[in-house]
């Protein structure tokens, strides 16, 4: 409720919930929204770049020594520079982690190892529900990165490093999609079900660290 | 009806009297009105003009569901700026009678009037003394933010190896320092800014300033790290205020002594974990030596020579 008070040329405007708007860091609501967007999105990005890498990290630990392994290992390769740019983000944007990454960290190293122990098809099956979730993950933040630089022209610019960096990643996270089907991962026992579970926990993985 | 409505034109005029700025607001006025009656009759007056509350629609009210257009938010920030501008001035001058007054409605009261506000302006600040003792942090943070960024300059310029302990004594003296001049009152700011209404924006005030010390000293962690961090230095933080205000010493050494032994605390802490780190890590091949050895015995071992 507000109430408006004139008087020739006094305008006192009163607001009773007589909150202070936080403005230390920020002048004005845009920014302080920019902020919100691009901490969420940080934090559940470098959530699944962890995930993927520890996932990776077991299942070399399982076939690293079989053919797959330097396929595996590029791929890791890969996911390890992803989370580095991450990890880079959360200290420049001034991010919050999530206080789940060690849950992350130990269950994305089960999940590697786990799926690797049931086969080489297994493993890549993982890879492929991991990679297809995360990929389109990232289509969505894209999306809402764009729409948010539409609606706020002069703040587009801004948005253009992270714009940028997840569509690489995204790229590449395609990749290493086509290359687990090319690798025979739907000759996986139980793909589709495998396939679905692993997706649900990924959504799961996903809502949790974008909160928490 | 006619009898409420004169009553409330004499109160118009006795306010005129009685207020010695020109800025008249009849809103403590109206809200104090026990009777509908009269506040119609003010509002038919058009004095004053009062939004209606959310839960109650009538044909005058604006459409509360108006398209939010770029023009609409452009006017509300400038008027969120604009009242957060009055505000902040009267707070601001209403530290000046936090030492007689403590922090309370009676110090927004006088800065209101020492800014040229009626003294019921205070009635702004639903939280009363909190919000003093909130503004008060929050000024102190914003400038205590300017410090370690000037620090952060230094400490990089320096040696390769930043020394980020003295890099947070210094820091966490200069913060306490500023809470010196209020020191009297503190407890009771304290406690205010544990009160209900604020805890979220005071705590939300501390996370943000541990944030910036632990950014400024250089801190890089994306992990569990992050969180040990930051609530190690908000735990001390407390506990340093709890001491600065039972210190008698001349220029609070004893405080700055106690920072001192807090600090290096926290740094055998930090290495000795560091060492457990890198011991589990070799735990693992300690454990499965003997096994490791059969395996190269036998021949199935890894080819690592």
């Amino acid at each position: 409720m507000c109430a408006l008070y004139q008087q020739g040329k006094y305008i006192l405007r009163i607001n009773l919930h007589g909150g202070i708007v936080s403005n230390r860091l920020f002048s004005n609501r845009e920014k302080a929204e920019t902020w919100k967007l691009y901490d969420r999105i940080i934090r559940v990005d470098q959530a699944g770049e962890l995930g993927a890498d520890r996932i990776y990290a077991g299942q070399m630990f399982v076939l690293g020594k079989t053919e797959v392994g330097p396929t595996i290992q590029h791929m890791w390769d890969q996911e390890k520079f992803h989370l580095k740019t991450f990890n880079e983000f959360i200290t420049k944007y001034r991010a919050r982690p999530t206080i789940l990454s060690p849950v992350w960290n130990i269950a994305g190293f089960v999940l590697g190892a786990g799926t690797a122990m049931l086969g080489k098809e297994a493993a890549m099956a993982c890879t492929v529900a991991v990679e297809e979730s995360i990929s389109e993950h990232y289509n969505q933040q894209l999306r809402t990165l764009l729409a948010e630089g539409e609606n706020n022209e002069n703040i587009n610019s801004t948005h253009s490093e992270l714009l940028a960096t997840i569509k690489q990643f995204r790229d590449e996270e395609m990749e290493h999609h086509d290359i687990g089907l090319d690798l025979n991962a739907e000759k996986a026992p139980a793909f589709s079900l495998l396939k679905s579970t692993i997706q649900l926990g990924c959504g799961a993985a996903i809502w949790l660290s974008e909160r928490v | 009806m006619a009898y409420s409505l004169s009553r409330a034109i004499i109160n118009r005029h006795l306010l005129r009297i009685l207020m010695p700025t020109s800025a008249q607001p009849l809103i403590a006025c109206y809200h104090n009105c026990q009777s509908t009656k009269t506040k119609q009759g003010l509002l038919k007056n058009k004095q004053i003009c009062v939004y209606p509350r959310r839960n109650v629609i009538t044909s005058e009210t604006p459409n509360p569901l108006g398209e939010e257009t770029k023009e609409n938010s452009d006017n509300k920030d400038k008027d969120e700026n604009e009242d957060f501008d009055v505000k902040t001035q009267i707070l601001d001058q209403a530290l000046e009678f936090v030492e007689v007054y403590g922090w309370s409605r009676e110090a927004i009261s006088n800065g209101a009037e020492a800014s040229g506000y009626a003294g019921v302006a205070e009635g702004m600040f639903r939280n009363g003394g909190s919000d003093l003792a909130l503004h008060f942090v929050r000024k102190c943070n914003a400038h205590f933010e300017e410090y370690l960024k000037s620090e952060s300059e230094k400490l990089k310029e320096t040696d390769d190896k930043p020394n980020v302990t003295a890099f947070l004594r210094d820091a966490i003296e200069f913060r306490l320092r500023m809470i010196i001049p209020y020191i009297g009152s503190w407890p009771q700011a304290m406690s205010l800014l544990l009160h209900p209404n604020i805890i979220t924006s005071s705590m939300g005030e501390l996370t943000r300033m541990v944030d910036d010390v632990w950014y400024y000293a250089g801190d890089t962690s994306a992990d569990i790290k992050w969180y040990a961090k930051r609530g190690l230095l908000a735990k001390l933080y407390g506990s340093m205020q709890l001491v600065i205000l039972t210190d008698q010493s001349p220029d609070f050494r004893d405080t700055w002594a106690f920072l001192d032994r807090r600090l290096s605390d926290m740094e055998k802490m930090s290495e000795i974990s560091e060492s457990i780190q890198q011991g589990t890590e070799s735990i693992g091949e300690t454990l499965t030596a003997g096994f490791t050895v059969l395996r190269n015995i036998t021949g199935f071992g890894e080819q690592r020579r």
